[in-house]
């Protein structure tokens, strides 16, 4: 009996040491992860509004039904006297690496899908990488939310697949409402 | 500073958890396609090692025996996962290439087989430099693979262009040329040692 307390009373007393530990270091490390999340995205919203001026978080990750949404922000881009707004979605989704495709996908006031940007994927070079390029992802423009339609690409099936299913995502959040 | 060395040398000729133990494989072959990734991996697992190592060392008196595995796999456990963070962080580009064989270094055969095998029943300073000697062998031994692979499969050494001129050999960036790279190494590393041991 002694035997079996003292073995459950180190175990735990090593799992409340080592939580504590972590914890301690992702306290730490966490802040500066998030502020060079935050530039990044920001840095990636600029090159698709480089007139951006305001650019707010309204979503994260835990208001999202999908998990390939990770943020949807609110970008104000000034138009002559006048401001647009745009809705950007950060997404994620897997494609032929698994480390993931990070995409931007913007939307107008009126659900039109206007822009999209290849954050980040390791796709292969000369394959895949074609969703990184402005003839793939100007199909997608123009088209509304709910709505979108465009072919995978034969070779690149599970690269297009990826962003298909990241359009859909978002596609249908905007449609459930962002405001 | 002579036990250091003494040990240091049977780590890297007698006891290479790499070319000698083939321990550690799959990091071994899944982290080497560059130089920069080796060494990124290489430093991952001599921290681990250290200082679970040492912690292994330090509580080896209290640790009951029947529970000693779970607290020395949650002792390693806590050191890869603030490794994980920290490269996370700081150098999230390597984090993005090391991917999966980061968070599998807690079950890296070679870092509990030396926190049951040694320090389990050695002090703490002897224990430490286990960690940093067996670590600082199987770091070089990555080396020397990713130095070979991205050489061959790339012309390149640390991203700078080495072999401008010919084709590289794309294989060997690929698991296929991981395998036939350690296997060559493997084979040259053991003739090479049993020919200094005929030498005496």
């Amino acid at each position: 009996m002694v035997k079996i307390v003292k073995s459950t009373f180190v175990l735990t007393l090593a799992t409340i040491i080592c939580t504590g530990l972590i914890t301690v270091v992702y306290t730490t490390t966490n802040p500066v992860l998030e502020a060079r999340t935050k530039i990044e995205t920001d840095t990636a919203i600029k090159t698709l509004y480089p007139n951006a001026q305001n650019i707010e978080i309204i979503k994260t990750s835990k208001d999202f039904t999908k998990p390939s949404l990770i943020n949807l922000f609110k970008v104000d881009v000034p138009a002559g006297d006048k401001s647009e707004i745009y809705f950007v979605y950060q997404t994620k989704t897997i494609g032929k690496n698994s480390s993931g495709i990070e995409l931007l996908i913007s939307y107008k006031e009126d659900g039109t899908l206007q822009n999209m940007d290849v954050i980040k994927s390791y796709e292969t070079t000369g394959i895949g990488d074609v969703i990184d390029t402005p003839d793939y992802q100007k199909a997608f423009y123009g088209q509304k939310a709910g709505k979108v339609s465009v072919d995978t690409i034969t070779g690149a099936t599970m690269s297009t697949s990826a962003v298909n299913q990241a359009v859909a995502d978002s596609s249908a959040d905007f449609l459930q409402g962002v405001k | 500073m002579n036990y250091f060395i003494t040990r240091l040398k049977t780590a890297v000729f007698d006891e290479n958890p790499t070319f000698v133990s083939f321990l550690a494989l799959c990091p071994t072959l899944g982290t080497t396609s560059s130089v920069a990734s080796a060494f990124w991996m290489g430093i991952s697992v001599i921290f681990v090692l250290t200082l679970s190592n040492i912690i292994v060392s330090m509580i080896r008196k209290v640790v009951p025996n029947e529970v000693r595995i779970p607290v020395y796999i949650t002792i390693i456990a806590t050191f890869v996962t603030i490794t994980e963070m920290v490269l996370r962080t700081y150098v999230p580009t390597i984090y993005d290439q090391l991917g999966i064989f980061l968070p599998l270094i807690v079950v890296n055969c070679l870092i509990l087989g030396r926190a049951e095998a040694f320090a389990s029943s050695n002090t703490v300073g002897k224990s430490a430099v286990d960690g940093l000697t067996m670590g600082a062998a199987f770091a070089l031994s990555l080396l020397v693979l990713g130095a070979v692979r991205e050489l061959i499969g790339t012309g390149k050494l640390f991203g700078e262009t080495i072999f401008g001129g010919s084709e590289p050999m794309e294989l060997f960036t690929t698991p296929t040329g991981a395998f036939i790279a350690f296997g060559i190494l493997a084979w040259i590393f053991n003739e090479v040692r049993a020919k200094s041991k005929r030498r005496g």
